[in-house]
């Protein structure tokens, strides 16, 4: 749906630029409408779903209403634990990285998410990113000074998001971001560099499954974020932004942002 | 004559005061042992100053690239606590710094229909992004989010401590960076 947006989008947008004859300084913004809203990597604390914009603090989340773009209006906040640190909205539910475990809330109603289960674990949690009712989440002793040795992918299917059940782990090094495109699974693992996986699906329902071969391993991409999008990859890599294209394996590189 | 009480505090003081000296480091991997630093490596903006200072400036060199964020063909970089590069990738082999929005305190980003969401401790800084020559504040909704007047040194609140040592006054500014 979305790319269908984006084609009429650049469609019109080229059909304006033949026959007003140029201006090509006016075509950036008009490719930008074209998408209403960006993506972000896993690391994030805000997210935007329709016409609100959900930001999580601490031991709070926010809501805000931006039906005006312009002008977000503040609407409730809701108590959360106080150990937050990431944001993935998916389908109607968000789901919410804590140090102390993945907590899911039905959105279904805007204004008025609502807790529907808890996924604890041991305390060290980072992001969670969610594709075909799986939520893949990184903990890692790096976060939030909790002095233990956990460092691991946790696999959660969460087909019934008030029913969260473990599917496998996999042992990292020190993982932070991750992203989803299709079957193919990245993860920023600290030192141990960027590791790709292969996600192949199976079962349906309560039963949904998922097994992951490792494709990929990149060590010398020392990643913190990353965003996986139609076979071009982007991570935060320290001192730069490094860019990749991944429709064949090993990845190539297109180039350093410095 | 020492009461128990007193011996008590003492007890409590030392250990705070140890605790401090070991922990205080950013869990994000950056680890600074603040008995190493002066006062006057820490800058400290009073909220009006911190409130005029947001501002597009010319592109700069990326120092610690932290989440990130693709809107179109534009790539926005977070700055931990500094702000916002805005990259023009449209040309994925030879992408482009437009510009750098300079927000203390920013952590994290997000666009709707052209307007980019930013937060600067606690408050959410709306920028009007459609004309990317023109970008600006159109709104700021101040005291959003839960403050934390020392987030870019550490990642606990540490306030009263910085206070007492330095002189600085959490009810009325921030301090944003740590000077080199």
């Amino acid at each position: 749906m979305k790319k269908i947006t984006i084609t009429v989008g650049v469609s019109l947008l080229l059909l304006l630029a033949s026959c007003g004859g140029g201006g090509s300084s006016a075509s950036s913004a008009d490719v930008k409408l074209a998408s209403p809203q960006g993506q972000a990597g896993s690391m994030a604390r805000f997210s935007i779903v329709g016409d609100y914009l959900y930001t999580v603090n601490e031991n709070q989340m926010n809501l805000f209403d931006i039906s005006d773009a312009s002008s977000p209006q503040s609407l409730s906040k809701v108590h959360l634990p106080w150990d937050v640190e990431t944001l993935f909205a998916y389908k109607e539910y968000l789901y919410i990285g804590a140090s102390s475990g993945l907590y899911i809330y039905d959105n279904s109603i805007p204004t008025q998410p609502t807790s529907l289960a808890t996924f604890t674990h041991a305390q060290s949690c980072d992001p969670v990113v969610v594709a075909e009712d799986i939520a893949y989440v990184t903990l890692s002793s790096g976060s939030n000074c909790m002095n233990n040795s956990i460092n691991r992918l946790e696999v959660i299917n969460v087909h019934d998001p008030k029913a969260p059940t473990l599917i496998t782990t996999v042992d990292m090094w020190q993982p932070t971001g991750l992203g989803i495109d299709n079957n193919t699974l990245f993860i920023c693992d600290g030192d141990s560099g960027l590791k790709i996986f292969d996600l192949n699906h199976s079962g349906e329902g309560n039963k949904t499954d998922v097994k992951l071969s490792a494709i990929g391993h990149e060590s010398a991409i020392n990643c913190y974020d990353v965003i996986a999008s139609n076979n071009h990859l982007i991570v935060s890599n320290g001192k730069d932004i490094r860019q990749f294209d991944y429709s064949a394996l090993p990845m190539v590189e297109l180039g350093r942002i410095k | 004559m020492v009461s128990k009480r007193s011996i008590l505090y003492a007890a409590l003081f030392s250990m705070l005061s140890f605790s401090f000296s070991a922990c205080c480091f950013d869990c994000g991997g950056n680890e600074t042992y603040h008995s190493e630093l002066k006062c006057s490596d820490y800058r400290y903006l009073s909220f009006e100053e911190l409130n005029s200072s947001i501002a597009v400036v010319a592109p700069r060199e990326i120092e610690k690239a932290a989440k990130i964020y693709t809107y179109g063909d534009w790539l926005l970089v977070n700055e931990r606590n500094k702000g916002i590069h805005i990259i023009d990738n449209s040309n994925r082999t030879n992408p482009t710094k437009k510009a750098f929005i300079q927000l203390w305190g920013n952590l994290d980003i997000a666009i709707k229909d052209g307007y980019l969401y930013a937060d600067s401790f606690s408050d959410l800084v709306v920028f009007d992004f459609r004309d990317i020559d023109n970008i600006k504040v159109v709104t700021k909704k101040e005291k959003v989010f839960p403050m934390n007047n020392y987030q870019a040194i550490s990642s606990d609140d540490y306030s009263f401590w910085y206070d007492k040592r330095c002189g600085f006054d959490s009810s009325k500014g921030v301090v944003v960076e740590v000077k080199k």
